[in-house]
């Protein structure tokens, strides 16, 4: 079956659970792994497990898991074809893409000129217009010097409005305005703390929606030209920007609404000639989507979709990457029942504060449809010098209901110690009617923890 | 890398000394230099450690070999990754000088020195020639010779 493979060994360039993910299916595909890692990583489970294992550099990320040579003359030395980068760190470096694909290696990703257009939100916005992509009312590109040009731009899209940097992300460099009183001072406070913290001035501006709900859709397009359309993701429930509790499907959306979208989502791939897996991220209220940007890599929330679809996305990425066919159409792939997703972090359940610290004891839930991805084991010490995502409980049910009792079940029988979690909070919020019922906005998790708490 | 939102406190206001304390300690351990924390309501903390204290702290990580002192015993380790190449000097009972290199670490044509840091005389030898090596690897043992 295996006929000229690109790679047959993989550098994983990243940590923690999905450095373990990407090992299990590179392991599935016949493929050889390597596992770089930091000092403060040395124990990690899939450094033990890598057929080659090699220590890079110290804790700081930006003398190992960012350390774009090192990165490279590790995949040489360790005779790597090809490189994973994951989620995070280096994956939507395009200039790390390159180089990667320069130095006659593999990038498991999309081009740099992909990571490119969509890393900026002003192209990204126009390409995914151009491809017929639906968008929030907005500048439609660089607001201009003028005051008066922006004001006029403003009241054309109607208050209230957000401005934006175009090199900004996750939650940095914005700011809403509800009138045209605050929209100068607005503008150039935002123009300079972009060009402080992004090294770019450049903003947009947009409509601002209220109570949006956030709905993604999962993409898969191999080189041959066929782009497919994994359903939808509800990531609505998020704190600080960090998405906290996914599902799949999003509830009550219906089915055909999401197909159109889907449909266009995959047009635009085969317009900018995109390979990979990819996800398109949209605000959604009422009834209408529209695109905020697209991540060009795997997500951390991609295993509701796996459960949904029965298709292992991960490997599907490698395949890609190998210059294979998807070898499915559309109408193969079937959404099946609901699948929910809670983020275990090692933090405080009230003060959200890290936990770092040494697991002392790792009782694990099962039973069907529930999947725990992790790369935690008994006695495995929590860095500090990461992100505190030590795990995620994945349930699936026929229905939304058996999904959310299979979770509750499955959060029950975990039994942590040693370090603190938020599987508090995750029993708490599947306990909320609000939850429960399906549906609530980007701001619910904040106003509900804003409520619960005793201040 | 959102480990520096992780690891400093709410912003509501000013915060204490000892946060900020705290807040520093980490960035000089994450190897940064500045953070900016703001509530969304457009008060903002901009932080920067001061680049002497970073320096210092990035010099003793990238310069000197990791060192660890056993009474005397000094274990000199793999400054970066790569394949070990003993020189003749890594040999039990030779008697070296600070700067004298004990093993080359090699990625094709890039070649990195392993420098001994004191004087004295090789008492074990760590390393396999040949083999792919890790940073921070243990190399050589030297028993040091006085200060």
């Amino acid at each position: 079956m295996n006929k000229m493979q690109r790679f047959k060994r993989v550098l994983i360039a990243n940590r923690g659970e999905i450095a373990l993910r990407i090992q299990r299916a590179c392991r599935q595909l016949g493929l050889e792994t390597v596992a770089v890692y930091s000092e403060a990583d040395a124990d990690s489970r899939h450094v033990r497990e890598a057929d080659v294992s090699l220590c890079i550099g110290p804790a700081a990320a930006s003398k190992s898991y960012l350390d774009r040579d090192g990165l490279l003359l590790a995949a040489k030395v360790t005779g790597a074809g090809a490189i994973h980068p994951g989620y995070g760190f280096l994956s939507e470096n395009a200039d790390f893409a390159d180089a990667v694909e320069a130095a006659g290696l593999t990038f498991i990703g999309p081009t740099g000129d992909s990571i490119r257009m969509m890393g900026d939100k002003i192209t990204a916005k126009r390409a995914m217009r151009e491809a017929g992509v639906p968008c929030v009312p907005g500048s439609d590109g660089p607001l201009p010097a003028s005051a008066e040009e922006v004001r006029a731009i403003a009241l054309e899209v109607g208050f209230p409005v957000i401005v934006k940097a175009s090199g900004g992300g996750g939650g940095r460099g914005m700011r809403v305005v509800h009138g045209g009183d605050d929209l100068e001072n607005a503008v150039a406070l935002t123009a300079k703390e972009a060009q402080q913290a992004f090294g770019n001035p450049t903003l947009y501006l947009e409509k601002y929606m209220q109570k949006p709900r956030h709905v993604e859709i999962q993409v898969l397009c191999d080189t041959h030209g066929t782009a497919l359309w994994l359903g939808a993701r509800d990531c609505s429930l998020q704190r600080r920007h960090q998405k906290v509790l996914e599902e799949a499907p999003a509830p009550g959306i219906p089915p055909e609404t999401i197909a159109e979208i889907g449909e266009r989502c995959v047009q635009a791939c085969r317009q900018i000639a995109y390979r990979g897996a990819g996800t398109f991220e949209f605000l959604y209220e009422d009834g209408i989507f529209a695109f905020i940007e697209m991540n060009t890599r795997v997500q951390v929330e991609h295993p509701i979709t796996e459960e949904t679809t029965g298709i292992d996305i991960v490997a599907q990425q490698i395949r890609i990457a190998q210059g294979e066919t998807l070898g499915l159409r559309q109408n193969d792939i079937l959404m099946q029942g609901h699948a929910i997703e809670c983020r275990l972090n090692a933090e405080d359940a009230a003060t959200f504060m890290p936990s770092p610290g040494t697991v002392t004891r790792w009782d694990l839930p099962g039973g069907p449809g529930i999947r725990v991805d992790t790369h935690v084991v008994s006695n495995y010490t929590v860095q500090p010098y990461y992100d505190s995502l030590i795990g995620k409980i994945i349930s699936h049910g026929a229905t939304r209901e058996q999904a959310i009792a299979r979770m509750r079940v499955a959060l029950a029988e975990i039994r942590v110690e040693g370090i603190s979690t938020n599987i508090a909070l995750h029993q708490a919020l599947l306990a909320d009617p609000q939850f429960q019922e399906g549906g609530v906005d980007i701001h619910h998790l904040e106003r509900w923890l804003a409520e619960r708490s005793p201040s | 890398m959102n480990a520096a939102e992780n690891q400093v406190p709410e912003f509501e206001g000013i915060p204490s000394a000892e946060d900020l304390a705290r807040i520093a300690d980490f960035l000089i351990k994450a190897g940064l230099e500045t953070i900016e924390l703001s509530d969304g309501k457009g008060a903002r903390c901009f932080m920067r450690v001061t680049s002497s204290v970073v320096k210092s702290d990035v010099q003793v990580a990238e310069n000197v070999p990791p060192v660890e002192a056993l009474s005397s015993r000094i274990a000199v380790s793999a400054p970066y990754f790569g394949t070990l190449v003993l020189t003749e000097l890594a040999t039990v009972g030779t008697l070296v000088q600070p700067g004298d290199v004990v093993a080359k670490m090699r990625i094709g044509a890039l070649q990195i020195p392993v420098l001994v840091p004191v004087a004295g005389t090789i008492v074990d030898v760590a390393g396999k020639d040949g083999a792919l090596t890790g940073y921070g690897a243990p190399v050589v043992q030297v028993e040091s010779t006085g200060r």
